[in-house]
């Protein structure tokens, strides 16, 4: 009987030399250990042994029996991971062929440009709040210290809905609408959509401005030096160098133009910056004392400063584009790329 | 303004480069836009006199001139007749190449050598004069180069004057700014005059009715002039800065207009009625003929300058035709005024006329300097060889110019500026500007600005001079010193955000369109009389009548921008727009601005592809972009609703969008005839809500909700509906039917055709059933399923299939 077992041993690892699917392997076991398998067979004439030996035999039969299935559950395993990594060889998909897409929208790159400069003054606490489009004369003007009758009007060609209602040339009404409404310290940044009447490759008569102030006891030039340098420095690169020029807005006073660096010709002069190695980026200055005066705010209460920058402006500079109508054409291949 | 760096350096040391001039001169506010050097190639040009001149022995009309050249005598053949004996003049020697590009070659014709050409101007480039070879000044010496006999190197700076600065716009003016931030020198030109007698009060006179509109003016007379063209260095000078030089008079009356901002105005005195000047208001529909030969038709507001009988000038504005200086002039009246700047500006508006006199006096003139302008112009046309200046000046100045005192406190300064500035330091660079201060050793003192600085009149103006002359750049950044507190941005901001970022989510193109409209666009929209859309806001002056109007809907310029695509051949169109359209509110002076947001599609449903099908979008796929978008801000009760007032979408397939029971906007197909009128073969899908409904809802707040953990149990149902049943009235009686352990029901299939009888539709729902709390056995489910449908089948006339 112990030869028997261990000549069955011997056979099924025979056996298994042959077989090649898991099928197989399972016919073999069902042959081997099945119930009515050569080991079931064996061990019925367990009965004919000898008492005494029955423990070593039955001992025996147990080993063979694991040993047995441990061969056979091994074949299988390697028969099942050989087919496998058959039949993983086999799945090859070209993966150069495109994939599936879906549609994939965009942004207005004038949006981008907003949303970058907002980000930026709400780090330094400022509230975005918005204004008319269609305001009055006074609120666009004449608080702004923009005199009936003066050149300075010039300097704005503008839409008129009727003799005393413009379509707001700048968002600069904001200052008026918010000082009335309330009392400082504030600081506010005023996003939005103006018209002029002048139409080229770089005016379009409606654009788009953020307007920022900030209005508060001893505020000083020196402090809008420093928010405009955070601002230039968040929105192109962290040494851009700046200039800030004198010049002129009614509702300003003294008030500055700002220039960055041109970063195109790192201020060797070229194409974009006229050959000066300047771009000019905003204007600003301390508010006006008449502007403070027409919202009826006390002599010397208060200073502040403000601030206007082209979204058009700042969106072709970043992103390198020659004509202003494009942004308002909306073909998709140009909405496509931002 | 232009202005040439020669021109400057007669008031003010430059040693600076004309580069180094404009970067100083933009830094402090007066902007440079253009530097431009004007480098005349005249190589091989030279100064020559005329020795002697002698006529051809054969050809009439061409003279043989012998020059001296400074060294070695030339002969030239020459054809002008304008030549003397003892003329200086601009030779071209053999070999030279002229700036038109000829070359200069030493020839024999008709049997004479010649050595070289006399030029004309033209010739040389330096003006447009060709009437004959050009005339040196007679102290010319010969065998110099042109180029450094006539100083003809200069560079012409191009400044932006900004309103505030009119003393900017003359070439003093922008020296003193120079000589102010280097601590120069001012030299003013000298003036010299010869007067005689008679005076000229005893030859005219000067009345003035209305002293508001004119406090000052003060006239010159200058007898036995003769007009002719004005020196090379003076025509040369003008035409360098944008003048075309006229004669000798006007000329004067230019250059002493760019040199001090004060316009002039030179009238033939014999041409004068009475030879006197009245100066009075224009009567309602007079006319002169200005001389630019329009007849302008003038009312009450504007300004005449009038001899005894008629208008001669539109005063400030332009000179009259028939008082204008002429070739025979022999009498002149100067003129040197002060116009109050809003009339002038008015005028000048109404009437569309701008000149280089109307702009500065609209900004202001020196009031003061009138005078000396005046006297500056008549030294200036009596130099140059021409005329007699009679005895005293006529100067009617009515009200003399006060100057007024702006009181400085030194630690306001520093404090507004963020700067620590000395006292002397301050006061050096006022006094720089010619403004005086009077100091009493304390931080307090007394400036008075200048007369031709109408712009300084308060504290905060004066600040800003002693920011400007220190310099912006020297300025120490700072911060602010107040709180910062962090304030989220409003509804409508973040509703705006959300809603961009959902559909650039869900594939669309942001576009921005004008807010201007016009009737192409918004007629083809055909809304009816009564629909406040139909009638937009006007503009008074439009760029067009193409955008004469400003939008009342989004739909009109999406749907041109979707047609422009279409026809660019960009297929497969999702575009979103937000942005405000404008609605008249009754009789207020504002309309109402109401932000909407607008979405088009067009095309395919997918990315074009190699395993993409080909669908083109439906219906929808629109609602179902506008659903998530809805859903994005957590609005759960909306519905839709047929039919739809909007004139413009397809009656069949659109419908209005309701949250609890109002009506935020529209979708749907494009109406056929509308989607014709733009021009699109293909079908459109469009909708338009107002973002207020969306904004009302972004702050929705967000709490979860615990769900069951149990395994679901999915169980299919077919419904066999009347084919007009919709699928709202199922699902709404579904929802209100089905029992709580019911989470969702979800319509998978709908089907016509047989086997399902004629006229009847099949809707096949998957019906998922879930209980939190244990795991529901087939026989529960079962029964649950039975009740729901003994309630529902009967309401829907429906049955199992």
């Amino acid at each position: 009987m112990r030869e028997q077992l261990l000549a069955l041993k011997e056979e099924v690892s025979k056996a298994l030399g042959s077989v090649t699917t898991e099928q197989e392997v399972d016919q073999l076991r069902t042959r081997y250990l099945g119930r009515k398998g050569s080991l079931t067979q064996i061990l019925r004439r367990m009965k004919d042994v000898p008492e005494e030996e029955r423990p070593v035999l039955g001992n025996l039969a147990n080993q063979i029996k694991q040993e047995v299935a441990g061969l056979l559950d091994g074949r299988r395993a390697q028969i099942r991971d050989e087919e496998r990594q058959r039949k993983v060889r086999e799945e090859r998909i070209d993966i150069s062929l495109p994939g599936r897409r879906p549609l994939r929208g965009a942004y207005h790159p004038l949006t981008l440009v907003t949303r970058e400069i907002i980000a930026v003054f709400q780090g330094m606490g400022f509230e975005v709040v918005e204004g008319p489009e269609i305001d009055l004369d006074f609120y666009n003007f004449e608080a702004l210290n923009f005199p009936r009758d003066h050149p300075a009007r010039d300097m704005q060609d503008t839409f008129y809905v009727a003799e005393d209602v413009v379509l707001r040339t700048h968002t600069s009404n904001v200052q008026i609408h918010t000082m009335k409404a309330r009392t400082p310290p504030f600081r506010v940044l005023a996003p939005g959509t103006v018209y002029r009447c002048d139409s080229d490759t770089t005016h379009s008569p409606m654009f788009h401005q953020v307007e920022g102030f900030l209005v508060d006891r001893d505020v000083s030039f020196a402090q809008l030096k420093g928010v405009l340098a955070v601002f230039c420095q968040a929105l192109f690169s962290p040494d851009v160098p700046l200039r800030f020029r004198p010049s002129f807005f009614p509702f300003t006073e003294p008030s500055a133009e700002v220039d960055i660096g041109c970063f195109l010709c790192r201020g060797a002069g070229c194409r974009v910056c006229s050959q000066t190695g300047w771009l000019e980026i905003l204007g600003a200055g301390m508010i006006h004392p008449e502007v403070f005066k027409s919202v009826g705010y006390h002599r010397d209460a208060y200073t502040g400063f403000a601030f206007g920058v082209g979204i058009e402006r700042i969106a072709m500079l970043k992103y390198g584009i020659d004509d202003i109508r494009l942004f308002f054409e909306n073909d998709q291949r140009f909405l496509r790329q931002f | 303004m232009q202005v040439t760096l020669g021109w400057l350096k007669r008031y003010v040391e430059i040693e600076e480069s004309a580069q180094e001039i404009a970067d100083l001169l933009t830094r402090q506010g007066l902007e440079v836009s253009e530097c431009a050097s004007v480098r005349p190639r005249l190589e091989g040009v030279i100064t020559a006199r005329v020795a002697s001149l002698e006529a051809h022995p054969s050809s009439e009309g061409l003279w043989i001139c012998r020059l001296d050249t400074g060294g070695e005598d030339r002969s030239v053949l020459c054809g002008a007749q304008n030549l003397a004996e003892g003329d200086c003049v601009p030779l071209a020697v053999p070999g030279t190449s002229l700036p038109g590009g000829k070359l200069i070659e030493a020839v024999t014709i008709h049997g004479v050598f010649s050595e070289g050409m006399l030029c004309s101007e033209r010739e040389l480039e330096l003006s447009e004069d060709h009437a004959g070879i050009m005339k040196l000044p007679a102290d010319t010496p010969p065998g110099l180069e042109l180029e450094k006999a006539l100083r003809l190197e200069d560079d012409v700076l191009d400044i932006e004057v900004t309103p505030n600065r009119p003393d900017c716009l003359s070439v003093i003016g922008v020296a003193r700014e120079i000589a102010a931030k280097k601590r120069r020198e001012l030299r003013f030109p000298k003036i010299s005059l010869e007067e005689r007698l008679p005076s000229s009060g005893e030859v005219s006179s000067i009345e003035i009715l209305a002293p508001e509109a004119c406090p000052r003016y003060v006239a010159r007379v200058i007898e036995d002039v003769r007009v002719g063209p004005s020196p090379f260095w003076l025509r040369r000078l003008l035409g360098l800065v944008g003048l075309r030089p006229i004669n000798n008079i006007v000329d004067v009356t230019n250059f002493v207009m760019l040199e001090w901002g004060q316009p002039l105005h030179a009238f033939d005195l014999d041409r004068l009625a009475e030879s006197r000047i009245v100066v009075r208001k224009a009567r309602d529909g007079e006319r002169i003929t200005t001389l630019d030969g329009e007849d302008r038709k003038l009312s009450g507001e504007d300004l005449l300058i009038c001899d005894a009988r008629r208008p001669v000038a539109l005063a400030g504005v332009m000179g009259g035709l028939e008082s204008e200086i002429h070739d025979g002039t022999t009498r002149v009246l100067l003129e040197s005024a002060y116009f109050e700047p809003r009339g002038i500006r008015r005028t000048s508006k109404r009437l569309g006329i701008s000149t280089e006199a109307s702009y500065r006096f609209e900004r202001e003139i020196d009031i003061e300097g009138c005078l000396r302008a005046a006297d500056r112009a008549a030294g200036m046309i009596t130099s140059l060889g021409e005329g007699r200046l009679l005895a005293g000046a006529l100067d009617v100045y009515s009200m003399p110019y006060r100057p007024g005192k702006i009181r400085m406190m030194l630690s306001r300064i520093n404090r507004l500026l963020g700067t620590s500035l000395e006292k002397e330091e301050v006061l050096g660079h006022l006094r720089g500007l010619e403004m005086r201060v009077e100091d009493d050793a304390g931080e307090v003192f007394e400036v008075t600005p200048p007369s031709f600085r109408p712009d300084l009149r308060m504290e905060m103006d004066i600040i800003e001079e002693v920011a400007r002359l220190y310099g912006y750049d020297e300025i120490p950044p700072d911060m602010p010193k107040a709180p910062v507190s962090v304030v989220r941005p409003d509804s409508e901001r973040r509703a705006e955000d959300l809603a961009r970022d959902v559909l650039v989510g869900l594939g669309f193109c942001e576009v921005v369109n004008y807010s201007f409209t016009g009737p192409d666009l918004f007629e083809p929209l055909g809304f009816s009389t009564g629909d406040i859309r139909a009638k937009p806001v006007a503009l008074q002056n439009p760029l067009s009548e193409a955008q004469g109007f400003l939008r009342t809907t989004l739909a009109g310029s999406l749907l041109e921008t979707t047609a422009m695509n279409l026809r660019r051949r960009n297929r497969d169109l999702r575009l979103f727009e937000l942005g405000r359209v404008f609605l008249h509110r009754g009789d207020e002076a504002l309309p109402e601005e109401r932000k909407m947001l607008a979405a088009v599609m067009v095309g395919g449903r997918y990315a074009e592809g190699w395993n993409q099908p080909d669908d083109s979008v439906d219906f929808f796929d629109l609602k179902g972009a506008l659903e998530t978008l809805l859903d994005a801000f957590r609005i759960e009760s909306f519905e839709w609703k047929r039919p739809e007032q909007n004139s413009y979408l397809h009656p069949g397939c659109s419908g209005g969008i309701l949250i609890n029971t109002t009506k935020i906007g529209c979708a749907g197909r494009l109406h056929p005839s509308v989607q014709e009128a733009f021009g699109m073969e293909e079908e459109v899908y469009f909708f338009e809500i107002g973002l207020e409904a969306l904004a009302s809802h972004v702050d929705h707040p967000l709490r979860y909700r615990p769900f069951a953990r149990r395994p679901p149990v999915e169980r299919d149902l077919a419904l066999v509906l009347d084919e007009t049943v919709p699928y709202s009235r199922v699902i709404d009686r579904m929802r209100e039917h089905a029992d709580p352990r019911v989470t969702a029901i979800e319509l998978f299939d709908l089907y016509e055709g047989p086997p399902v009888p004629e006229g009847k539709q099949s809707m096949a729902f998957r019906i998922t059933y879930q209980d939190p709390s244990r795991n529901l056995t087939d026989e529960e489910i079962n029964k649950i399923q039975e009740a729901f449908l003994s309630r529902l089948l009967p309401g829907l006339g429906a049955s199992l299939r």
